[in-house]
C-alpha cells in the first residue's frame, strides 16, 4: 500500500540564476562562512590528524583500490542507476525512424541502378514512416510543449541532440525531395535524396549510439554491436517496407528492384540475428535484460520471426511471391519487435543491480 | 570547451565531502532539501527490509537520500525462508545452530546520504540535448528547469542513478548543489542541517585535504576499511573524472548502491559506438547498392 | 558524536539495536523495564571491586553516615522497606532517617513529591546533628548498608534478570570504572527508557548512587543527562504546568481544615539549614510578582488567595474524573491525549464525556476530532449525536511565529525571535492566555468579593504591539527574572530577592536572566572554544541558576579546594585572593573556604561546611541513601513492570513496586505478572522521523513520507514462529486493546535468554493514531493506567503483550465496548474514583 501525501507547497523552484537577493537580507553572513565553521571537528577532536602529521595519500589510494576491486559483495543493495524513462513511443519512433532511414537507402541504390520510379516510391516511403516520428518523441517527452528546446542547441557530444538535428535534417531532405518529385523535378529529387540517405546513414543508426552511450549494462556493453544491429533493422525494415510499397504500386514479380530488396531485407535481417546472437553470448549475465520479463519474450519472439522469414524466403520457391510478401510482413513485425525488447531490456538491465555493479567491476572496459 | 558552462574568474571548485561514518541517519538532510527546493513528498510506502528508508533512492523528487545498510550475514533484511534453522532451533526442534550467534550475525547499520556527484566527466551533462544541464562557475553540475524538456536521456545516462524524471511534473530533477544558495555564499540547505557534519561543504580542495585526513586519521584508530569514494584517487582509478561531491565508504561501494568504476558513459562509448555504427552504415549502403547493382546485371 | 571523535567510549542499553546503537561502540540488548537491576549489579561491582572513588565518596556522600535503628530493607522484609501501610499502601518514611539528625518528611504537606526536585523538597528540612562513621566500618552506615541492599546483585543475577549475558555486563562494569575518577568522568544519559516505569524515579536515583560513588557528579563529563523531550520541557516543570508546584519548585500549598496562612507555609517548606532557609524571599518574590501593589505584608501578600491542592489532580485522576462524569471542561493547549497518553482509548472515552474542550494546536489532530473519527466511533460504541463535548479548535501560533525562550534540558534559556507572523487566526499561547484574562476580567471589573481578589487584583499590564496585539514577551521574561519593584531595576540574580516585599520575581531559579536589563538569554556569544575552560560558554545564552552551567561544581575540586585533576578543572578555591573560582560560575557561597566548619548552631547556608558540595541537601552531601523525600523506598530496588510475564527473581515475594499507583477498575483491567495470555514484553519507542503523538510530523509529506505506517519491529524468530512475514500485518493484543501494524521483521531485536528462557520483545513506536494524512493505529491503546508513586508517570516502555499475524478483528478498542457501555448505564458520579495501591 502507498500513501498518497500531497505535494508539500508549490512545484519544485528553479534556481534562480544569477540573481543575488540574500546581501539584502538582515544577518547575512555570506562566503560560505556558515557552511566552513564546524563545532563538531574542530582541533579538539580526533577528527583531523595533527596538521604535522602528512597523511600517506599511497595508502588511502590503496584503501579505495581495496574496496573497489575485485569480488562483488555478496548483496548488492540498489538501485545502482536510474532506469529509462521512455515509454512506448521510443520504440514505435525507432521503428518508424529506422524504416525511413531504410527507404532512403533503397531510394539512393533505385537511383543509382537506375530505377527512378521505385526511388520515387522510396522516397515516399521514407517520408511517410518519418512523419509519426516527430509527434512521438514529442509524445514522450516529459514536457512536450517545450520540444522545440531539442534544436536550442547543437551538441555534438550528445547522440540526442544529433539525432533531434538528423531527424529535422531528414525530414526537411525527404519533403523537399517528395515535392520535387511532385513537381517533377527528377535531378533535384534525385540529389535531394541521396542527401537523405547520408543523413539517414545517420538516422538510422545513431539510435543504437544513444543506447550504447548510457549507463545501462545490456545497452552499454552492447557499444560496438546496437549501431549496426540497429542499422540492419533500419535496412531491412526499410526494404521490406518499400518492396510492399512497390507490390503495392504494381512493380511486377521479377523486376530486378523487387528482387534486390527480397534480397538486401534477408541479407540484413540475417545480419541482425547473428549479430543479437554474438551479442548476447558476448554479454553472458549482462544480457539479463534481453532474456528476462517481457522484454525477454519479445527478444526471442523477434528471432523467431526472422527465423520464420527466412524460412519462408526459401520456400517461397513453392508457395510464390504471397509467401514472400508474409516474409516482409515478418521482417518488419521482427523489427518492431526488435526495437520494443532493446528499449525494455533497458528497464529491465538497470533493474538488475547485481549486473549494473558487475559491469562496474569487470576489470577492462571491454567492447 | 564542449560544456555550457557559466565562467567566473573568482570562483572556485566547490563541493561535498560526505563522511558516512559520522552520519546517524537522521534525514534531516532529505527534508531540507524537500524544503528549500519545494519538492513534493513522494508517496509513503512502507517499504521491507527491516530498514527505516522509506523513500528508497535518488529521484526526480528526492535530490537527497539516506541509504540504511543493514550489514546482517546476508544483509538488507530477513527473507523467510533464509532462517528455517533458527526458527527449528528456537522451537526445540533440536537443530545444531547457535541462534544467538546467528541472529547476532547482524553486525551494524551504517548511513550514508546520496547526492549527485557533480561529476568532472559528467554523464547527465554529456547527454542532454537541449542544454539544461549546464556547468557552473563552481564547476558543478546544475539542472535549469525553464529549459528542460523532459526528454529523459539524462536518466540512463548518469551512473551513479542519480538524476531522473519527476513523473508528476515531466522535467527531470536532481540536486544543484544549492546554486541559488552558493550565489549568496549560504552553504547548501542539507549541509546546513546536517546536524553531525556528516555532509561538509566546501572549496573542493580543501575538502579533499580534510578528507585524506580523515582517512588517515580512522585508519590510525584501527577503521581500516575506510577509503574515499570520488576523490584523491589516482588518475586511471577516478570515478568519472573525480567526484565533486566524494565520500568516505566503510564498506564496499555496491552496499551503498554505487559502482566500483564509473565514467560518462557518453565520453566512454559515444565514439567507439558512432565508429561502429557509421562503418556499419557504410556497409548497409554499400551492401543495399551492391545488392541492387547485382540484382540489375542479372 | 563530538565525545565520541574526542575518544568516548559509549554504551547504548536498549532494548532495540537503533540508530544510537549503530554510533555506540557497545551495544547491550537489555530486557525492557529491568533497570534497575541492572544499575543495581553495577553499583555492587564498583563497591565489591573497591572500585568506588574513595576521597569523593567518603567527603561528598553521605556514604558514612549512620541510619536510624529502625530501618529495614528489603533483604529482611520480603522485598519491603520499613514503614510499609498495608491499609493505605503507602510508606511512611520516618524509619529511612539518620541516627540522630532527622530528617522531617513534608508528608501532610504536599499530596507526594514531584519531578526534578523531589529531593530538594525533602532535602531541606534537616533538624539535629547525623552520626558519621568515617571508617566505614559500622553496620548502620550507609555504605554498609548500600552493600547489603546490593549483595545479590549479581552478575549472574543480572544476566537473568535483564537476559544481558554476564560477560556483556562485565564489560560494561569495567569501562564504566575504567572512565571514571580522577583524570576521567563518566556520563549517563537517560530518557525515557528509564524514567516511564512505574519505579521510574528510583531508575535515576540508582543512576545517581553510581555517579557518586564513581565521583562523577558536579564534574566535567559526569552527571547524569536527562534529555528532555518537547522543546522547553525543562521550562515547563520550572515554571510548572504541574498541579503541585509553583514556579521554581515551591510546592503548591495542600487544603488544610482551617487556614493556611504565608507563615504557615513558609515555616513547613523552609528549613533551617542549607539552602532552603531562603525559602521566604522566593514565596513573596513570586506573590509580589502575581498581585503587584495588591499584595502586602498585611495581606500576607495574598497568598490565602491561591488555590489549594486536595488530592492527586495530575493527569490520570483529571481523566478519569472526566470520564466519571466529573469534569466540565478542559483546556488542551499543545497535546495530544487521544494518542499519546496510555490507555488512549479510556481517554478518549473521557472526553467524549466533557462539556466543553478546547484545543489549541498546529493541525486537527485527535483530541479535536475523537467525535467524529475515533475507534469508539467507528465500531459504533460511541455515536457523534450522543457526544455532548463541545470541541472549539483554536490554531496555534508555532514557536518560529512567535517570540519567547525555550529553557532546554541543562537549564539554558535561550531566546528566539519571530520569524513570521502566524498565518490567519493562529495566535501565541502568550496571546491567547493574555486576552483571555482581559475578557475574563472585564465580567469582573469592581467586584468586591473576597472570592474575585485575585482575578481582580491580579497584576496585568503587559503592553501589547503589532497589529494583532500580541503582548510582549520580554516584559513577561523581565518579570520572571525579577526586579526592585521600588526602582524597576532588574535583580542580579536570586540572592538580591527580599522578603520584605521589595522585590518581585515570578521564578525565583530565574532571577538574573534580565540582569542589567539586558536580556541575558538572547545572548549568542560561544566565546573563545579553543581558549582553556572556553567550552564552557558563559555568554551563551543564560543558565538557571546564576548562569551556573554544571551544578554542583564544588565538587569537581577535592575537599582541599584543588581540582581533581588538570584535565578535570572546573571550579577550585583561589587561596590568594580567598575565594572560588574557575571557568564555570562556581555553585557555592564564594567565599566560604574549603576548611570552613560549621558551628553547632548555625543556621542557613553556613551550617554547611567547606566540603559540603550538594548545597541544596540539607546536610549538603550527595545522598546514596534517600532519607527523605521518596515515596517508595530510600534504595533502588528492582520490581517488575506492573504487567510482566517475568516474576521478580530478586525478591519472589514481591513481583510489583508495592506503592505503584494503580486505578483499579473494569474499565482499566490490569494482567496479572505471568499471565500467560500475554507472554511477550513489548516497548514503545520514537522514531526520529516523528514527533510525539504526531501532530507535527504526520500532517507533513516531506516527514510522513519518510515513516508512511505504523509497524512493529520484532524479531525473525519470533516471526517465524508467529507466522509474521516482513512487510504483512501483524496483531498486538493487551488485555485493554488489539492494534494493527505493519511487522518490521529485523536482526534489530534479538531475543533475550532472560533466567534460561527465551523472551521475545516487540518494539512499537507509538507516533500514530487515527487522524492526519498517515493515520495508524496507536500503542498507547494497549497499555493500563498506573503511574509511578513519585511522580504519577506513565509505563509505556514495559508491557505484555501477545502478537499474531493478520489484521485485527474489530476496532482497536472494541473488546472493552461492553464494560464502557455498561458504565455509560450507571455513571458513578462525583465519587472520587482512585483507589491508590496495588495489586
Ligand atoms: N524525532 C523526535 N525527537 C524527539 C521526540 C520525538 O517524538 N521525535 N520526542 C521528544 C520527547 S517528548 C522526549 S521525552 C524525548 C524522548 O527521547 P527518548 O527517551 O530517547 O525516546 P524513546 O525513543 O521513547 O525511548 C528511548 C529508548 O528507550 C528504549 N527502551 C524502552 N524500554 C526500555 C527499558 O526498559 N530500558 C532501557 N534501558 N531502554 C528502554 C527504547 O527502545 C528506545 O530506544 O525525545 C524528544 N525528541
Ligand atoms: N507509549 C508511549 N506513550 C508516550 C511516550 C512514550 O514514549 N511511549 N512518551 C510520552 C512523552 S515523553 C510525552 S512528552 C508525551 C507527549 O504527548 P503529547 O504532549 O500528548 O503529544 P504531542 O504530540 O507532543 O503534543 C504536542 C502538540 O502541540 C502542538 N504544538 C506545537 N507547537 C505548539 C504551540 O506553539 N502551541 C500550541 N498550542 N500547540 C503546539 C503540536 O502540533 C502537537 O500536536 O507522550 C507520552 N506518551
Ligand atoms: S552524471 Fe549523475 S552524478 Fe554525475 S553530475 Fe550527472 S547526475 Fe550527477
Ligand atoms: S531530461 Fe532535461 S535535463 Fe535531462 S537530458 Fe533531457 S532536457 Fe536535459
Ligand atoms: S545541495 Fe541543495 S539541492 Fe543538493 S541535495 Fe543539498 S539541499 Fe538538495
Ligand atoms: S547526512 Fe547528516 S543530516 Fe543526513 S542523515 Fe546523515 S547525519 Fe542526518
Ligand atoms: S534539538 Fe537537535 S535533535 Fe532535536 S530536532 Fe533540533 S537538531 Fe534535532
Ligand atoms: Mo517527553
Amino acid at each position: 500500500m502507498s500513501r498518497e501525501f500531497r505535494p508539500a507547497i508549490g512545484t519544485p523552484a528553479s534556481p534562480d540564476f544569477g540573481e543575488r537577493s540574500g546581501e539584502k537580507v538582515d544577518l547575512h553572513i555570506g562566503q560560505w562562512k556558515d557552511g566552513r565553521w564546524s563545532y563538531l571537528f574542530g582541533d579538539d577532536t580526533e577528527y583531523r590528524t595533527p596538521p604535522t602529521q602528512v597523511p600517506d595519500i599511497e595508502a588511502i589510494r590503496e584503501a579505495a583500490r581495496e574496496a573497489r576491486e575485485g569480488e562483488l559483495p555478496d548483496v548488492v543493495q540498489g538501485p545502482v542507476i536510474n532506469a529509462p524513462v521512455w515509454t512506448w513511443e521510443v520504440p514505435l519512433y525507432f521503428w518508424f525512424g529506422g524504416i525511413a532511414a531504410g527507404s532512403s537507402f533503397v531510394a539512393l541504390a533505385c537511383d543509382l541502378a537506375g530505377d527512378e520510379d521505385s526511388a520515387r516510391v522510396a522516397r515516399n516511403v521514407a517520408l511517410a514512416a518519418l512523419m509519426p516520428s516527430p509527434p512521438l518523441l514529442i509524445l514522450d517527452l516529459g514536457r512536450p510543449e517545450r520540444f522545440y528546446n531539442m534544436l536550442r542547441i547543437f551538441k555534438p557530444r550528445s547522440p540526442m541532440s544529433l539525432g533531434a538535428w538528423a531527424l529535422s535534417a531528414f525530414g526537411g531532405l525527404a519533403a523537399a525531395a517528395v515535392g520535387a518529385d511532385l513537381l517533377g523535378r527528377r535531378r533535384e529529387a534525385k540529389l535531394l535524396g541521396g542527401a537523405n540517405a547520408i543523413v539517414g546513414g545517420y538516422l538510422g543508426s545513431y539510435t543504437g549510439v544513444l543506447l550504447a552511450s548510457t549507463a545501462v549494462p545490456v545497452w552499454g556493453r552492447s557499444r560496438l554491436f546496437l549501431g549496426p544491429i540497429f542499422v540492419s533493422t533500419a535496412a531491412a525494415t526499410g526494404a521490406a517496407a518499400t518492396r510492399l510499397a512497390l507490390v503495392a504500386t504494381g512493380l511486377p514479380v521479377g523486376h530486378p528492384t523487387r528482387r534486390a530488396l527480397g534480397t538486401v531485407e534477408t541479407a540484413a535481417m540475417s545480419a541482425e540475428l547473428i549479430l543479437s546472437v554474438i551479442n548476447e553470448r558476448r554479454l553472458g549475465p549482462l544480457a539479463s535484460g534481453l532474456e528476462h520479463g517481457r522484454p525477454g519474450k519479445l527478444f526471442k519472439a523477434a528471432k523467431w520471426a526472422v527465423r520464420a522469414g527466412l524460412g519462408l524466403r526459401f520456400a517461397r520457391k513453392r508457395g510464390g511471391p504471397g509467401v514472400h510478401h508474409v516474409a516482409s510482413l515478418l521482417y518488419l513485425a521482427a523489427g518492431l519487435m526488435f526495437r520494443y525488447a532493446w528499449v525494455g531490456a533497458g528497464r529491465v538491465s538497470a533493474r538488475d543491480d547485481r549486473a549494473v555493479a558487475e559491469m562496474h567491476r569487470a576489470e577492462t572496459h571491454g567492447t | 570547451m564542449t560544456e555550457i558552462a557559466i565562467e567566473r574568474d573568482d570562483a572556485q571548485r566547490m563541493g561535498f565531502f560526505t563522511d558516512t561514518t559520522v552520519c546517524i541517519g537522521c534525514k534531516a538532510c532529505e527534508v531540507a532539501c524537500k524544503q528549500w527546493n519545494d519538492l513534493p513528498s513522494d508517496g509513503g510506502t512502507f517499504r521491507k527490509g527491516g530498514s527505516y528508508d522509506s523513500t528508497g533512492r535518488l529521484s526526480g523528487n528526492t535530490w537527497r537520500h539516506v541509504r540504511f545498510v543493514e550489514l546482517a550475514d546476508a544483509g538488507g533484511g530477513v527473507q523467510p525462508d533464509e532462517m528455517p534453522d533458527l526458527v527449528a532451533t528456537a522451537a526445540g526442534n533440536g537443530s545444531t545452530i547457535d541462534v544467538e550467534a546467528a541472529v547476532a550475525a547482524f553486525d551494524n547499520w551504517v548511513f550514508m546520504s546520496d547526492v549527485c556527484k557533480h561529476c568532472t566527466n559528467a554523464g547527465c551533462l554529456d547527454a542532454c540535448p537541449t542544454g539544461a544541464l549546464i556547468r557552473t562557475e563552481f564547476e558543478t553540475v546544475v539542472l535549469q528547469p525553464d529549459v528542460c524538456n523532459g526528454c529523459g536521456y539524462c536518466v540512463p545516462a548518469c551512473p551513479f542513478g542519480v538524476v531522473d524524471r519527476a513523473p508528476e511534473d515531466g522535467r527531470a530533477g536532481k540536486c544543484t548543489l544549492c546554486y541559488d544558495r552558493l550565489e549568496d555564499g549560504l552553504e547548501p540547505a542539507c549541509a546546513k542541517a546536517c546536524p553531525t557534519d556528516s555532509i561538509q561543504f566546501g572549496p573542493y580542495d580543501e575538502l579533499v585535504d580534510v578528507a585524506e585526513r580523515r582517512v588517515a586519521a580512522l585508519h590510525a584508530r584501527g577503521v581500516e576499511g575506510a577509503y574515499l569514494y570520488g576523490a584523491a584517487d589516482a588518475p586511471e582509478q577516478q570515478l568519472a573524472g573525480g567526484l565533486g561531491a566524494f565520500f568516505l565508504l566503510t564498506e564496499k561501494p555496491e552496499r551503498y548502491g554505487l559502482p566500483a568504476q564509473a565514467e560518462s558513459p557518453i565520453q566512454e562509448n559515444v565514439v567507439p559506438a558512432t565508429l561502429a555504427a557509421m562503418g556499419a552504415g557504410l556497409l548497409a549502403a554499400a551492401g543495399v547498392a551492391a545488392a541492387f547493382l547485382w540484382e540489375k546485371s542479372r | 558524536m563530538k565525545a565520541r571523535e574526542r575518544g568516548a567510549t559509549i554504551i547504548h542499553v536498549d532494548p532495540r539495536f537503533s540508530r544510537t546503537s549503530a554510533m555506540a561502540d557497545l551495544h547491550v540488548p537489555i530486557r525492557a523495564g529491568s533497570d534497575i537491576a541492572f544499575l543495581g549489579g553495577l553499583i555492587r561491582y564498583v563497591l565489591d571491586t573497591d572500585s568506588y572513588f574513595k576521597e569523593y565518596v567518603l567527603n561528598y556522600t553521605n556514604a558514612a553516615t549512620l541510619l536510624n535503628e529502625d530501618f529495614k530493607g528489603p533483604e529482611d522484609l520480603g522485598g519491603f522497606f520499613s514503614g510499609w501501610d498495608p491499609e493505605s499502601k503507602t510508606y511512611d518514611p520516618s524509619t529511612w532517617s539518620y541516627e540522630g539528625g532527622a530528617i522531617a518528611s513534608p508528608a501532610g504537606q504536599r499530596e507526594h513529591a514531584t519531578q526534578a526536585f523531589s529531593e530538594h523538597q525533602g532535602g531541606g528540612m534537616m533538624e539535629g546533628e547525623p552520626q558519621r562513621d568515617e571508617t566505614l566500618e559500622h553496620p548502620r552506615t550507609v555504605f554498609r548498608q548500600l552493600m547489603r541492599h546490593y549483595a545479590r546483585y549479581t552478575p549472574e543475577m543480572v544476566s537473568r534478570v535483564c537476559g544481558v549475558p554476564e560477560e556483556d555486563f562485565l564489560k560494561v562494569a569495567r569501562l564504566l570504572v575504567e572512565n571514571s575518577g580522577r583524570e576521567k568522568t563518566a556520563m549517563f544519559c537517560y530518557a525515557l527508557g528509564w524514567t516511564q516505569h512505574n519505579a521510574g524515579v528510583q531508575m535515576i536515583r540508582a543512576a545517581a548512587i553510581l555517579q557518586l560513588l564513581l565521583g562523577n557528579m558536579g564534574r566535567p563529563g559526569g552527571g547524569i543527562m536527562a534529555m528532555r523531550g518537547h522543546a522547553s520541557i525543562q521550562g515547563s516543570t520550572d515554571i510548572p504546568t504541574l498541579y503541585d508546584l509553583l514556579p521554581g519548585y515551591l510546592p503548591m500549598p495542600k487544603a488544610r481544615k482551617g487556614e493556611l496562612t504565608l507563615r504557615d507555609y513558609v515555616d513547613s517548606n523552609a528549613s533551617d539549614k542549607g539552602w532552603w532557609s531562603h525559602f521566604d524571599k522566593y514565596i513573596v518574590s513570586l506573590l509580589k510578582a502575581y498581585f503587584g501593589d495588591a499584595a502586602t505584608e498585611d495581606n500576607g501578600y495574598g497568598f490565602h488567595h491561591l488555590p489549594k491542592i486536595t488530592g492527586n489532580h495530575s493527569h490520570f485522576p483529571t481523566m478519569l474524573r472526566a470520564y466519571d462524569g466529573g469534569l466540565d471542561g478542559l483546556l488542551v493547549m499543545g497535546q495530544n491525549p487521544a494518542v499519546g497518553s496510555i490507555h488512549s482509548g479510556l481517554q478518549r472515552r473521557a472526553l467524549a464525556r466533557l462539556k466543553w474542550l478546547v484545543v489549541r494546536d498546529l493541525a486537527e489532530l485527535e483530541t479535536a476530532t475523537f467525535w467524529r473519527d475515533g475507534p469508539e466511533v467507528r465500531s459504533g460504541e460511541l455515536r457523534p449525536e450522543d457526544i455532548q463535548t463541545e470541541v472549539f479548535l483554536m490554531p496555534a501560533a508555532s514557536h518560529v511565529e512567535k517570540e519567547g525562550h525555550f529553557t532546554n534540558t541543562q537549564r539554558l534559556l535561550q531566546w528566539h525571535d519571530k520569524a513570521i507572523e502566524p498565518p490567519g487566526d493562529a495566535r501565541s499561547e502568550l496571546w491567547f492566555m493574555h486576552h483571555l484574562f482581559k475578557r475574563v476580567r472585564r465580567h469582573y471589573a469592581g467586584s468586591q468579593s473576597g472570592r474575585d481578589w485575585p482575578i481582580v487584583n491580579l497584576a496585568w499590564d503587559y503592553p501589547e504591539h503589532g497589529p494583532i496585539r500580541e503582548p510582549d514577551a520580554e516584559t513577561v521574561l523581565k518579570e520572571i527574572g525579577g526586579f526592585d519593584i521600588a526602582t524597576g531595576k532588574p535583580v542580579a540574580g536570586f540572592g538580591e530577592l527580599k522578603a520584605d516585599g521589595s522585590t518581585a520575581s515570578g521564578c525565583w531559579i530565574y532571577a538574573g536572566c534580565y540582569k542589567d536589563g539586558v536580556n541575558q538569554t538572547r545572548r549568542r556569544d560561544p566565546g573563545d572554544l579553543d581558549a582553556e575552560g572556553g567550552w564552557v560558554s558563559p555568554e551563551w545564552a543564560w543558565a538557571w541558576p546564576a548562569n551556573r552551567r554544571i551544578l554542583y561544581n564544588r565538587a569537581s575540586a577535592d575537599p582541599q579546594g584543588r581540582p581533581w585533576s588538570e584535565r578535570k578543572k572546573l571550579v577550585w578555591w583561589d587561596e590568594a585572593e580567598g575565594k572560588w573560582t574557575g571557568y564555570d560560575v562556581p555553585d557555592f557561597p564564594p567565599d566560604k573556604p574549603p576548611d570552613y566548619k560549621p558551628d553547632k548552631d548555625a543556621k542557613g547556608m553556613s551550617a554547611l561546611a567547606g566540603t559540603d558540595p550538594f548545597i541544596m541537601m540539607a546536610d549538603g552531601k550527595g545522598w546514596l541513601f534517600s532519607p527523605a523525600g521518596l515515596m517508595d523506598g530510600p534504595m533502588p530496588t528492582h520490581y517488575e513492570p506492573y504487567e510482566s510475564p517475568m516474576p521478580n527473581l530478586l525478591y519472589p515475594e514481591l513481583d510489583i513496586n508495592p506503592a505503584t499507583l494503580t486505578w483499579n477498575r473494569p474499565d482499566n483491567p490490569h494482567q496479572a505478572t505471568g499471565d500467560p495470555r500475554y507472554p511477550y514484553v513489548a516497548t514503545t519507542f520514537r522514531l526520529t522521523e516523528h514527533h510525539t503523538a504526531g501532530g507535527m510530523s504526520r500532517w507533513l509529506p516531506w516527514l510522513a513520507e519518510l515513516q508512511p505506517e505504523m509497524f512493529a519491529e520484532i524479531d525473525p524468530i519470533l516471526a517465524r514462529q508467529k507466522g509474521i512475514e516482513d512487510g504483512g500485518w501483524m496483531v498486538v493484543e493487551t488485555a485493554r486493546a488489539e492494534i494493527e501494524a505493519r511487522a518490521r521483521v529485523t536482526e534489530r531485536m534479538r531475543p533475550l535468554k532472560v533466567d534460561g528462557k527465551r523472551v521475545h520483545q516487540i518494539a512499537l513506536p507509538w507516533h500514530w493514531g487515527f487522524g492526519g494524512p498517515s493515520p495508524g493505529d496507536s500503542a498507547n491503546d494497549l497499555g493500563a493506567m498506573s503511574g509511578d508513586p513519585n511522580v504519577s508517570i506513565q509505563e509505556d516502555k514495559a508491557l505484555a503483550v501477545n502478537v499474531r499475524a493478520g489484521r485485527r478483528s474489530g476496532e482497536t478498542t472494541e473488546r472493552l465496548k461492553d464494560v464502557h457501555a455498561a458504565s455509560h448505564a450507571e455513571p458513578a458520579g462525583d465519587a472520587p474514583s482512585e483507589n491508590p495501591g496495588s495489586s
